[in-house]
């Protein structure tokens, strides 16, 4: 039972990324009543992009594990979560990965059955290819780069958009409201029973005392706190702040494993300067290839607007400089890899200072290292007059492909990286089982379920976790509850 | 000195290093310093205070602050620090964040 003060939902859903949004909107389209409680408020787009960050990454973007190499992990604090931050690209869960969960999972994750779950995502959403017209020029040249070296595979990417103009601020907040986030996608013209409580940050989870009973919740507003009960409590907080909630409430047998299994697809990108104008416009992120040469990578296009490449070129002073005066005239491309190590989260600070670990494996800065260069040969192939390797330690500017050559493979420390798909704090068939449940009335629905690395973009995996976890919710928990 | 104080005098120092113009970067540095949680203010501002006044020190074994180092000695100190094992770029990245951004936040005119 509740206590008297407090309210009563039917779902209580902490976080509205991917996986929150999703499964609040679905429960409550069914009828439910269902809180929706985000750290974040609702992200508005702002010319400068360093105020973005400040604004809406959680910790101002700048938040980075401990160990071998300096990898930020950028993630969203905002209606929307980090949807509202992201690229917007969309991938189907890889068959390798559905295989291995089912097989893991002795059947209790039905492989056909989550298909149709990333169809419905990819319905809902809506997911549709690139139009080539809103390409970036960088986009353009990679893929006439590929083209001259005769490097097959590459092409636009689908993502999750409706009406892209190709403004290029996807990372910054979409100033024409086109790229279908969480928020616009499932929060926007919900039914009236889904109360949404921005600004409201989840400070305690707490099981339901026996089978069939309430779980609670203390959520922390602008104007205070409280606590509420629920029949099904979500964790959708993302994978370096869920864990903490398990951790702390001692949520399922294996609560003192999560924070544990973090993979992040560290990734990397090159800049190359042309005699020619190449802008900001367009989609940063329409393009991608898979290299058969660097196996696990997947190459992504990027933008990053002046005063945020100022701090990710790996150069300074004058030579920064001249990078920086030209920079209408650069070209931007990304690479990603699938991660060998595994780092781990832990709060010693508390929720709000998640200590994470995390060491690059060498074989995964050799495979960062030789992607770079296979960018640096696409673009010169292009056109390029030089191109600058994300190495902080010098070469890193060359002008030719014989001056590639000569290059040393780097060291992870040498390496100028960021990672952005943080995944498996809290995986499934570890910390939560195949239906995400991880202690009495308490689900998490979100990265930290996926039991990565992917090796592709996570956004529609997690979509249709929270689309198969509502219809799971809808046939059991609630089944009584809701009509 | 106060964290906006801290922070000012490394992006104005940068600024003059790089050969950019330094009106109104007290009033970038101070938007965006706003922007930002108490501890994180602190960081940026230990961290310019790192650059200004320990870096020349103990790389270069110099008395002098960042901005009263010779050129070539400002440039060997940046270069040494961003070519730092990554504990002590972190350090550096809240001081080369903030001014770089109060720096290049506004964008470059095509040459």
């Amino acid at each position: 039972m509740s206590a008297p003060e407090e309210d009563l939902y039917d779902v209580v859903v902490a976080g509205s990324g991917a996986g929150g949004a999703a499964v609040a909107r679905r429960l409550c389209e069914a009828g439910a009543r269902v809180l929706l409680a985000e750290a974040g408020t609702r992200a508005e787009p702002k010319e400068d992009a360093f105020e973005a960050v400040l604004r809406y990454y959680a910790h101002g973007g700048f938040w980075a594990p401990l160990g071998n190499c300096l990898l930020p992990i950028p993630t969203g604090r905002t209606l929307g979560g980090t949807t509202t931050i992201n690229s917007g690209t969309c991938f189907d869960t890889p068959a390798s990965s559905l295989e291995a969960w089912e097989r893991g999972s002795a059947g209790a994750f039905d492989a056909a059955s989550f298909e149709g779950s990333l169809a419905e995502a990819r319905r809902l959403l809506p997911v549709r290819r690139a139009p080539a017209e809103t390409a970036s020029e960088s986009t353009r040249l990679f893929l006439r780069g590929l083209d001259a070296l005769g490097w097959k595979g590459g092409g636009l990417l689908e993502r999750a958009e409706r009406g892209c103009k190709g403004s290029g601020r996807c990372c910054f907040v979409c100033p024409e409201g086109a790229k279908a986030t969480s928020e616009t996608a499932f929060l926007e013209s919900a039914p009236p029973t889904l109360e949404i409580a921005s600004g409201a940050s989840l400070r305690w989870a707490e099981p339901a005392p026996k089978a069939g009973g309430l779980a609670r919740a203390g959520l922390r507003g602008p104007d205070g706190g409280r606590a509420v009960s629920c029949r099904a409590l979500v964790l959708a907080c993302g994978a370096l702040a869920t864990p903490y909630f398990v951790r702390r409430a001692r949520l399922g047998p294996a609560w003192r494993t999560a924070g544990d299994g973090l993979s992040v697809h560290p990734a990397t990108k090159i800049f190359a300067l042309f005699d020619r104008p190449v802008g900001e416009a367009g989609v940063p992120q329409g393009a991608g290839w898979e290299d058969p040469e660097v196996p696990g990578s997947r190459y992504e296009g990027v933008y990053t607007p002046p005063e945020l490449a100022a701090i990710t070129l790996p150069l300074e002073g004058r030579a920064l400089r001249g990078w920086l005066d030209r920079f209408d005239r650069v070209a931007t491309f990304g690479v990603m890899v699938r991660d060998s190590a595994l780092g781990s989260v832990r709060y010693p600070l508390g929720a709000s200072f998640p200590l994470v670990r995390y060491d690059l494996a060498a074989s995964d800065a050799a495979r960062l290292g030789a992607a770079a260069l296979r960018l640096a040969r696409v673009f010169l192939a292009a056109g390029a007059e030089r191109v600058l390797l994300p190495f902080l330690t010098p070469p890193n500017e060359f002008r030719s492909e014989s001056e590639l050559s000569g290059r040393a493979p780097p060291e992870p420390w040498e390496l100028q990286l960021m990672a952005f798909h943080p995944l498996g704090t809290c995986a499934m068939g570890r910390v939560v089982d195949w239906r995400l449940r991880v202690a009495e009335g308490i689900y998490v629905c979100d990265g930290s379920v996926v039991p990565g690395p992917l090796g592709v973009n996570p956004q529609l995996t997690i979509y249709a976790l929270a689309l198969r976890l509502a219809d799971h919710l809808l046939g059991s928990r609630l089944r009584e509850t809701v009509a | 000195m106060t964290p906006a104080a801290v922070v000012g005098a490394y992006a104005r120092a940068y600024a003059r290093h790089a050969g950019l113009p330094e009106e109104g970067l007290g009033k970038e540095v101070d938007r965006r310093l706003a922007l930002m949680e108490p501890w994180a203010r602190l960081y940026a501002a230990a961290s310019c205070a790192f650059v200004l006044w320990l870096a020349p020190i103990l790389f270069l074994g110099s008395p002098r602050s960042f901005g009263r180092l010779e050129e070539a000695q400002r440039e060997r100190l940046l270069a040494r620090l961003l070519r730092s094992g990554p504990r002590l770029r972190t350090a550096f990245l809240g001081a080369r964040a903030l001014a770089l951004a109060a720096c290049y936040g506004k964008r470059s005119e095509p040459r």
